[in-house]
């Protein structure tokens, strides 16, 4: 009973934030001075209209996330260590995401 | 009684040496950690790397352009005038003379391994994305090798020797200032250090580097805190920071305009960085312990921009010691360059 409980949950919160206009939250990592999913390297991610990166410091010093691309403009400031901030992408299109300090941190964000 | 005193001596002297010993051993275990954060990339540089027959016709293109000083308004002028493979392709002055011997207002940099920067940001405030990009920049640039593009272009088709090594590297014997910017960044892709007494030391050579600088190579991670922007195997992050030199150069800030930018420039590489006195943008620095001394202060200057990294290190008069004998095991001997005949009118 248990385990279905808790599957239908899983199940009933997968309904709810796959949908079309998205409220879901991605996660991105920052660690070795590379922006990560999971440890791996990301170099693009497609999100929906609406969706958003929550940008995770979990590196041993501070990164400025930022994007001068028309329509996609923010700037997160300074993250220290071990905290995050997170950017909705309200409008279509693409986005170059870079860190101020360390522009060698590119991310295009896709959204759709 | 005599018998014992020697023989507290004994013990004492014993003891001294294994306690050296210990702290070697735990200095070498210390090291051991940080060894595989310095490992140089395998295969070839990136943008080398694909398979192009022509590629090696755009490097020499680009090897005669760089010694080639009729590029420049005076004809006296060359890339290595400034970028001197001698003087760890540096000029060895603070601020170095461009056309009409005209003080230059920034220090000029290496080239070596820039190849491989992912940064796209080139010269010390990063304005230049490729470097393709910024080839260009010091040819015409005023204060530089001052050369209208157009008139380089024309100048390049008046020397008939030019003609076939445009034409093998690029097919047609058209000259395009693209062209010259492209074959100049294809053989600067070419200049890369090779192994220094560090590398031989990563790759297991125990006696490759001495004492002092494997103590410096763990305080360069650990309470110098160097390697948090010195990193990889190039030492550096490609990355633009403000380390407190405190002159009136407003730095990355000029091309993004952000107040952490103020006063901060791109770290550049330590490799062969003995070679390459003096030292940081605006030359300031004479030799690697006046580099140490900046550092161990926190900065000349404090102000809102200061990286936090940056602060006063309380280092010892050995541990400055130890550090500057460990940037000196980066330096390589990378086989003489060899200056090209350059090809005739
Ligand atoms: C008169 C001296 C001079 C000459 C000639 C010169 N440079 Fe430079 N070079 C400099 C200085 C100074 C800088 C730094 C300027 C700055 O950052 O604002 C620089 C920066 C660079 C950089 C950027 C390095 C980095 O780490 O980002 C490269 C690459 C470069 N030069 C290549 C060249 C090439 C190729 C030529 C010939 C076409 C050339 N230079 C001619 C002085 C010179
Ligand atoms: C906050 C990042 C940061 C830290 C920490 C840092 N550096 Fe630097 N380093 C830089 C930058 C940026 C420059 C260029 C500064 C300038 O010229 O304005 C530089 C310049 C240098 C230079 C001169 C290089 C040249 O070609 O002129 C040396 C040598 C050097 N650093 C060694 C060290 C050592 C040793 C430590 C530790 C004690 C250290 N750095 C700590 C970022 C850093
Ligand atoms: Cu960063």
């Amino acid at each position: 009973m248990k385990r279905f409980l808790s599957y239908s949950c899983a199940f009933i919160f997968t309904l709810f934030t796959s949908h079309a206009y998205g409220s879901k939250s991605h996660t991105i990592g920052q660690k070795g001075k590379i922006f990560n999913q999971e440890g791996n390297k990301v170099t693009e991610i497609k999100i929906k209209k609406g969706e958003s990166i929550t940008f995770v410091n979990d590196d041993n010093t501070p990164h400025n996330v930022f994007s001068m691309t028309k329509d996609h403009k923010f700037n997160l400031k300074i993250q220290q260590p071990n905290s995050k901030s997170s950017q909705t992408f309200d409008k279509p299109g693409e986005a170059i995401v870079r860190c101020a300090i360390h522009p060698k941190m590119k991310l295009k964000v896709i959204v759709e | 009684m005599l018998m014992k005193m020697v023989g507290l001596m004994i013990l004492t002297l014993a003891s001294i040496a294994s306690n050296v010993a210990e702290a070697q051993a735990s200095s070498e275990a210390l090291a051991e950690t940080y060894k595989s954060d310095f490992q140089r990339p395998k295969g070839p540089v990136p943008g080398l790397d694909e398979e192009n027959p022509r590629k090696q016709s755009v490097i020499k293109l680009g090897y005669m352009l760089f010694f080639d000083p009729r590029i420049s308004s005076s004809g006296s002028l060359s890339c290595a005038s400034c970028h001197n493979p001698a003087l760890g392709w540096e000029d060895g002055l603070a601020l170095g003379h461009g056309h009409g011997m005209k003080k230059l207002p920034r220090h000029t940099p290496t080239i070596l391994n820039l190849g491989y920067s992912e940064a796209e940001a080139f010269f010390w405030d990063g304005r230049a994305e490729s470097l393709e990009a910024q080839a260009l920049g010091p040819i015409e640039a005023a204060g530089e090798m001052n050369m209208p593009l157009d008139q380089m272009v024309r100048t390049l088709e008046s020397i008939k020797g030019y003609d076939v090594l445009f034409k093998q590297a690029f097919g047609d014997g058209k000259v395009t200032k693209e062209q010259v910017g492209k074959a100049l960044a294809d053989y600067q892709r070419t200049i890369v250090s090779k192994d220094a007494p560090f590398d031989l030391w990563l790759k297991g050579d125990k006696n490759a580097i001495g004492e002092s600088a494997k103590r410096g190579f763990v305080l360069f991670n650990e309470k110098a805190n160097c390697a948090v922007c010195h990193s990889g195997w190039r030492f550096t992050d490609d990355g633009f920071h403000n380390i407190g030199i405190g002159d009136d150069d407003v730095g990355r800030a000029k091309v993004l305009d952000f107040e952490i930018l103020r006063h901060a420039f791109k770290t550049p590489t330590l490799r062969n960085i003995d070679l390459r006195a003096p030292y940081f943008h605006d030359g300031s620095a004479a030799t690697l312990e006046d580099v140490i001394e900046l550092y161990d202060k926190g900065g000349n200057k404090d102000s809102p921009s200061l990286s936090s990294e940056v602060r006063q290190l309380n280092l010892t008069g050995r541990e400055k010691k130890d550090l500057v004998n460990f940037l000196k095991t980066l330096t390589s001997k990378d086989n003489g360059i060899v200056i090209p005949t350059l090809p005739k009118k």
